[in-house]
């Protein structure tokens, strides 16, 4: 009886040191209710919590107004100047697609070394690592 | 069982309120005397204050390069955390980074430059250390004396991965010296999946796969979660597809061998080695029988789905056409080994699953440019081309040109565009294939310097490369060096190949050096800045310093093309293009745009995305299920037959057949996330991790499946010898259920030398493990067999 005591005893101040050392979270449902967006309008996980979505970040950065900035103007509040206008990724809506042109067959010869050789090289280079 | 009494549990219930009392009121206690002791100036701990610092920068081992924060105490780094706000790893860190200190500090470094004293064929030549001015002079001497000449084009420069501008710093100091060869030693699986995306998409440039919102994930081949280019961000998208969001996704590893990303899967899809095309292509016979795919897309973005005429009246046959008569589900399943109805099954998921991605093949074991092309055509067909969840294209910064740019178009006499050079042609050591769309075999490059063949090479560079270690016929290329007058080597361990060299130049390790990276992965544009977070431990110099040092004593030209004080300038300028804040660049390590935008097909981006780079073929916007890039190069004598199956995916069963009576088993190998790409195998704590599945270090292991070593008579922990038509290796017998039966698995990264003790008591030289490189054909399947030693 004593023992079990003991080990009982050892292990809720264990359990009471944790429940204390832990820290509260950092996502609020409150901050949904407040902004009316979704968990998932500032976390990349839909749950909420973790890592923040740049939206996320911007609403955390400008001190957490009533609204949570759209996209656009997040990247402009976190100083990320875009390099490509967005209205370029849509399509237009009257586009129309005409049939590819029958391409040339191949003739003889085929491509010369000095060129097989340039394009071999230019594979070879790349914009990135 | 005792009983609790009320009694007890009364006492208990007090003394837990009166615990959780005390252990607050104690935080709040030390939280104040910690708050007033912070207020005083005082230090909290009665230990002298260290000078201590957290430095963001850049990892360099793999080509995922993760944004790092070092702590530094009294300008000694101790440990290594990734940095939360870097995009690639958010906060995460591989272990290969955790073990970065390791390489930092490594007694296998060499401390500084070296030169040979003697001949390297002669075996008791010793090194002689020099300072880096007679180190320097003695290579600008060189340079200077083969360009005095007319001899530039004997030099090559052979590199592996590079990070940032290194590459084209590379390229461009060697083109500005007047030579061709600039030789870069890519991973063959990577290069392959770069090539199939530039003969079907037109983008050059690696695949970038939207894991996290796709509902259906597909890897043929490769250790994505260990091992491929973007492995940080494939381990935290898998884990988000999978865990992360309400409608959970399904990843299907398909390999031969139950790797950690089979492990991780949802499903694992046995397959026999080197038949990952026949699979893809199967499914997609599924897929357009049961008219599951895109059809919309596929009729108004793709090209050669259906049979075609060309501009001179020929026939060709279409990719619809291909998979329907050739590739039925009983054939692909004789082929691969995998079920009718298991082939049957993933097509149905995969065409209704969307977005859905198939990831191509990586690695060794079978690859081939038509299979990566197969694969690929399964994301055309279900229109996952630029879409979430799809494949991406990676966008990168806009990069402020070089200044006053002096060089000719090319170096080859010949440019795309068809004007021509001030330099005569002068053609690259490397190249052998007919087709300039095969990457160069390294046996073939080792063939070719040791006879002479175009030219003498009278100079090479080493950068990141040690081809010694990893050629297939290592014999030849240490033949190679040996017969080659003045090796340089930038080696920052005396490697195999740095071995054979004549002068070393050592490189500080990442942690050392100024440098830039370019953020891959995501989509989306982004720079990070790789600074030093300690001063130099050895007597050593970032490479790119060294290049540009060397410029500036050639003069002319090259001195023109390079003309910065150092590689940290050359970098700022490169990166000064960038339209951010500086300051926050600099503070965080990183820039990136954050947000990829996925082209509709049809917009004006969508020709960002398909066709960019197209050379011969038309930038239309289409897909091409059949390559006319491909079709511009082939040989116009060939029949219509042969075009087609040269410009179609295609599955290529070897000539001898997948195994032989004498050689039963195919050899697989996979990179493990515990082998670095530099630094292989002489980090003790990669060492001591080495095979977390197999529980093997410090030596190799052959995995065998416990069907196929029964009749061998092979039990687990034999040693045996595991032998191809190129040579043998000895390993320690795995008997491993997950292993294909007529496969076996062999880990790369092995057999390189160490002069440190580690441990075991002797610091003389040991080979640790073996290298399997020995054995490996460079094409297609290696055979093996496997016996008691």
């Amino acid at each position: 009886m004593r023992r079990g005591f003991l080990v009982g005893l050892v292990l809720i101040i264990a359990l009471a040191l944790v429940l204390v050392a832990s820290q509260p979270t950092g996502a609020l449902p409150e901050y949904s209710e407040q902004t009316g967006e979704p968990c998932a309008g500032c976390h990349i996980s839909p749950s909420g919590g973790g890592l923040r979505t740049p939206r996320g970040q911007a609403w955390v950065g400008s001190g957490r107004p009533g609204v949570v900035p759209n996209l656009t103007d997040s990247l402009v509040l976190l100083g990320v100047r875009l390099t490509v206008d967005e209205a370029d990724f849509v399509a237009p809506s009257d586009g129309v697609r005409t049939p590819p042109e029958a391409p040339e067959a191949p003739s003889e010869p085929a491509v010369i070394p000095a060129q097989a050789e340039e394009l071999r090289s230019w594979l070879r280079t790349y914009a990135g690592n | 069982m005792r009983s609790f009494s009320r009694r007890s549990f009364i006492k208990l219930t007090g003394v837990t309120a009166a615990t959780v009392a005390a252990a607050a009121g104690t935080r709040s206690l030390l939280d104040s005397s910690a708050a007033d002791a912070l207020a005083a100036g005082r230090s909290v701990l009665a230990a002298p204050a260290l000078d201590e610092k957290w430095v963001r920068t850049t990892c360099a081992l793999c080509p995922s390069g993760c944004g790092l924060e070092v702590r530094v105490v009294d300008g000694r780094a101790v440990k290594v955390e990734g940095s939360a706000i870097h995009p690639v790893n958010q906060g995460v860190c591989c272990l290969r980074a955790q073990a970065s200190l390791e390489m930092l500090y490594s007694p296998e470094r060499i401390e500084r430059p070296r030169v040979r004293n003697g001949s390297k064929t002669d075996a008791s030549a010793t090194w002689r250390e020099v300072s880096w001015e007679e180190a320097l002079a003695l290579v600008a001497g060189k340079l200077a004396e083969l360009r005095n000449a007319g001899q530039e084009h004997t030099v090559a420069f052979l590199h592996s991965d590079t990070r940032g501008s290194m590459r084209a710093t590379i390229e461009r100091f060697m083109t500005a010296y007047g030579s061709p060869n600039a030789i870069s030693m890519d991973s063959a699986g990577e290069q392959a999946a770069r090539t199939a995306m530039f003969l079907s998409q037109g983008i050059n440039g690696y695949p970038v796969y939207d894991l996290n919102n796709a509902s259906y994930a597909m890897a043929f081949g490769g250790n994505l979660l260990e091992s491929s280019r973007h492995v940080i961000t494939a381990l935290a998208a898998m884990a988000f597809m999978r865990r992360g969001r309400p409608q959970r996704g399904k990843f299907v590893a398909v390999h031969p061998r139950l790797s950690l990303t089979g492990v991780k899967a949802d499903e694992w899809v046995p397959i026999r080695p080197g038949t990952y095309a026949a699979l893809a292509l199967g499914m997609a016979n599924v897929i357009i029988n049961s008219s599951l795919y895109d059809a919309q897309f596929v009729r108004d973005y793709t090209f050669g789905f259906e049979d075609f005429t060309d501009a001179q009246g020929v026939e060709h046959m279409g990719f619809k056409r291909l998979v329907l008569e050739n590739y039925p589900l009983e054939k692909v399943e004789f082929i691969t080994g995998v079920p009718a109805a298991d082939i049957a099954r993933l097509a149905g998921e995969f065409g209704t699953n969307r977005p859905a991605v198939a990831i191509m093949p990586l690695e060794p074991d079978g690859l081939d440019l038509r299979a990566a092309l197969a694969v690929h055509a399964l994301n055309a067909l279900v229109g996952s081309i630029d879409v979430k969840g799809g494949v991406l294209v990676q966008r990168f910064p806009d990069l402020a040109p070089w200044p006053d740019d002096p060089l000719p178009l090319s170096t080859s006499g010949a440019s795309t565009s068809g004007a021509s050079s001030t330099f005569p042609f002068q053609p690259r050591v490397d190249v052998v294939n007919a087709s300039p769309f095969e990457p160069p075999a390294p046996e073939a490059l080792a063939a070719r310097l040791a006879s002479n063949d175009p030219y003498p090479v009278n100079a090479l560079f080493l950068y990141n490369a040690n081809p010694v270690y990893e050629s297939p016929a290592d014999g030849k290329m240490a033949e190679a060096l040996l017969k080659i007058p003045f090796v340089v080597s930038f080696a920052s361990t005396l490697d195999e190949s740095a071995a054979h060299a004549d002068v070393i130049l050592p490189a500080s390790t990442f942690l050392e050096i100024w440098g830039d990276d370019f953020v891959e992965g995501v989509g989306y544009p982004g720079a990070s800045i790789r600074r030093p977070v300690v001063d130099l431990v050895h007597d050593t110099r970032n490479p790119g310093d060294v290049l540009l040092a060397l410029a500036a004593a050639l003069g002319g030209v090259a001195a023109q093309a390079l003309p910065f004080a150092d590689y940290k300038a050359l970098c700022e300028h490169r990166l000064s293009a960038i339209d951010t804040d500086w300051a926050k660049f600099d503070e965080n390590g990183v820039w990136s745009e954050m947000v990829y935008f996925n082209a509709q097909p049809g917009s004006k981006a969508w020709s960002n995305v398909v066709g960019r780079e197209r050379l011969n073929a038309p930038k239309d916007g289409r897909f091409d299920f059949f390559s006319r890039e491909m079709l511009a190069v082939m040989d116009g004598s060939q029949d219509a037959a042969a075009v087609d199956l040269a410009c179609l995916p295609g599955f290529d069963a070897p000539a001898e057949g997948l195994t032989t009576p004498e050689y039963p088993f195919m050899l697989v190998t996979q990179g493990l996330i515990t082998q670095p790409r530099t630094w292989s195998g002489i980090v003790p704590t990669l060492q001591e991790s080495y095979g977390l599945q197999s529980n093997m270090k410090w030596n190799t292991w052959v995995e065998i499946s416990p069907s196929a070593a029964a009749p061998l008579g092979l039990a687990d922990h034999d040693r045996v010898w595991v032998e191809s038509p190129l040579g043998r290796v000895q390993a320690t017998v795995r008997l491993y259920k997950g292993m294909w039966p007529n496969a076996i698995y062999l880990p790369p990264g092995q057999g390189h030398r160490t002069g440190v003790s580690w441990g075991r008591g002797s610091a003389a030289p040991l080979v640790v493990g073996e290298n399997v490189n020995r054995l490996l054909a460079s094409q297609g399947v290696t055979r093996v067999r496997v016996y008691k030693i």
